[in-house]
């Protein structure tokens, strides 16, 4: 497969179990290495058959947040944990303290939590512990893979729009593994899908959410806006169609052509 | 309504826990009916659901599966093959090295005759689904099917209640989708009850009845269309509105003089079009 992923892209990953989008972004900070062709990262290329390298700067450059990150977290402190990347890339100790305490709060958690131990915290906050240990290497490239699998519905817009905000704030380049149409449709510039080890289908959310024979017959489906919308189209005849995929948009949408038939 | 499970003033404390993870809990399960429980992350849901077969015992209070009870040692094998549990995990539930081993796993557990144990893991590979993987290993299996088989394990121990902890919340949507119809049909067709702790409000929204669980205690139970129409309770248990009342009261922002807010998109659809 191919795929190239612009500088400060929001790029959404979608796929079924098995799809091959969990080993697509294990080659992206060199976990797998591509039985044929290549990888390139910033300055680092990765080809298949090559030679073996540091792969140190690439996995600095690019963070994964992996599927229930909190079940990595093993030091007796929040901040020892936090510190535990860093550190290991030779940051220094004092350095490293002052990281823990910048990502804590870029993750919404105070700074007293530092000092408790990981497993005295709930599993939100747990999480958000996992997620400021990746941000504490300061990554180009956050990879995150489902990150709000398992949190209940609130939980879930904090992390992404916490997610959102740093992605924006620190133009960093994203790549969300999700099951999620409604928060590829929010969040993503672009979306991939992939189907069976190949990419299947590559575009705008607008692009992609026209196709949804194509996306039902890789197991997907588009939004509920647009579900909604293509209801409503097949009832009354019109045509309408969505610039954005939010339902404020769909409402508005949905008014305007009421308007219209009433006056 | 005849309960086949009744929860009466339960408390209950984590070891070495300051408040209570539940406080003086009362509910009723009614037999055959389907009942979502949903509640924010913390709020005791996946503890009441260990507490229905007796995986946790209560500090105070009682729980009772029919005539039996779970505090009472003799009962809780009673208790166990009369409720089921499918967790959240797949991976995690899997025992056997094939698809029939794995049934067998459960059914050894109760003494069952290898004669009867043949027809039942045959039976109740059926029922979910899955005959052709007999002889499967767990790793050819997809996270749905790993699913389906953790359900034949249980119905082949003859169970009256299923309980679902979040079980299709590691699933993609086409799991989803296998795992909730098999069950759907179990519940329809045989009269299974199941119990469903769930994030999934579309999921709530077609269930029977509906508990809201909110900082380890019962906020509110009733009818999907009454609870899912209490915004700000559903908010303050950290949830969210369905789809269709999000959309509904974004209708009437812009103007449009719907009556009540909707729970589904085609009851929407249906009631804007008499509109125009």
């Amino acid at each position: 497969m191919n795929l190239d992923i612009p500088d400060e892209t929001f790029l959404a990953l979608i796929g079924h179990t098995g799809s091959g989008k969990s080993t697509l972004i294990q080659h992206l900070n060199g976990l797998l290495k591509p039985s044929a062709g290549s990888i390139k990262m910033g300055e680092t290329l990765l080809e298949a058959g090559g030679k073996k390298q540091d792969l140190k700067p690439l996995r600095k450059k690019a963070g994964i947040v992996f599927q229930y990150p909190e079940h990595q977290l093993f030091e007796e402190t929040v901040e020892k944990d936090i510190m535990f990347g860093p550190r290991n890339f030779g940051m220094a100790e004092e350095e490293a303290k002052n990281t823990a305490s910048r990502v804590i709060e870029m993750v919404g958690l105070p700074q007293t939590v530092l000092s408790k131990s990981p497993f005295d915290l709930s599993g939100g906050q747990m999480r958000r512990v996992a997620i400021a240990g990746v941000l504490a290497m300061n990554p180009e490239v956050l990879i995150l893979d489902e990150p709000t699998a398992g949190l209940d519905p609130a939980g879930r817009v904090e992390i992404m729009d916490l997610f959102y905000d740093l992605h924006q704030k620190n133009k960093l380049t994203t790549v969300l593994v999700t099951h999620s149409m409604e928060d590829a449709s929010k969040y993503a510039d672009e979306i991939a899908v992939m189907h069976k080890g190949e990419l299947y289908l590559h575009g705008k959310p607008s692009e992609i959410f026209n196709e949804r024979k194509a996306l039902q017959e890789a197991g997907l489906d588009v939004p509920e806006t647009v579900q909604f919308l293509l209801k409503w189209n097949e009832k009354s005849g019109q045509n309408l169609s969505l610039s954005d995929f939010t339902i404020e948009e769909l409402a508005k949408s949905l008014g305007q052509a009421l308007k219209k038939r009433g006056s | 309504m005849e309960s086949i499970i009744s929860v009466k003033d339960v408390t209950f404390f984590y070891p070495g826990e300051e408040t209570a993870t539940l406080k003086n809990v009362s509910l009723d399960v009614y037999k055959g009916e389907w009942l979502s429980i949903v509640g924010h992350n913390g709020s005791g849901k996946s503890t009441l659901a260990k507490l229905l077969n007796g995986l946790l015992l209560p500090n105070e209070g009682t729980v009772n599966v029919s005539e039996y009870v779970t505090a009472r040692e003799d009962d809780i094998w009673e208790i166990r093959r009369q409720v089921g549990m499918v967790f959240q995990n797949p991976d995690n539930q899997f025992v056997g090295t094939s698809v029939q081993d794995d049934i067998a796993f459960g059914l050894e557990n109760f003494g069952v005759p290898r004669e009867e144990m043949i027809k039942r893991i045959n039976e109740s590979v059926q029922r979910v689904g899955m005959e052709a993987f007999l002889n499967q290993e767990p790793h050819q299996l997809s996270g749905g099917q790993k699913q389906r088989v953790a359900i034949a394990g249980i119905l082949a121990q003859k169970p009256s209640v299923i309980v679902l902890d979040e079980a299709t919340s590691m699933l993609d949507p086409v799991g989803r989708i296998e795992v909730m119809e098999t069950v759907r049909e179990l519940n329809q067709n045989e009269g299974i009850t199941v119990i469903s702790i769930t994030h999934d409000l579309e999921e709530a929204l077609s269930a029977d009845r509906v508990v809201v669980m909110k900082m380890g205690e019962k906020a509110a139970e009733g009818k999907p269309d009454t609870i899912f129409q209490q915004r700000d309770l559903l908010k303050s248990a950290g949830l969210d509105l369905p789809f269709s009342l999000k959309l509904s009261e974004a209708l009437r922002r812009q103007g449009v003089e719907l009556d009540r807010g909707y729970l589904t998109q085609e009851e929407l659809v249906n009631a804007l079009w008499k509109l125009a």
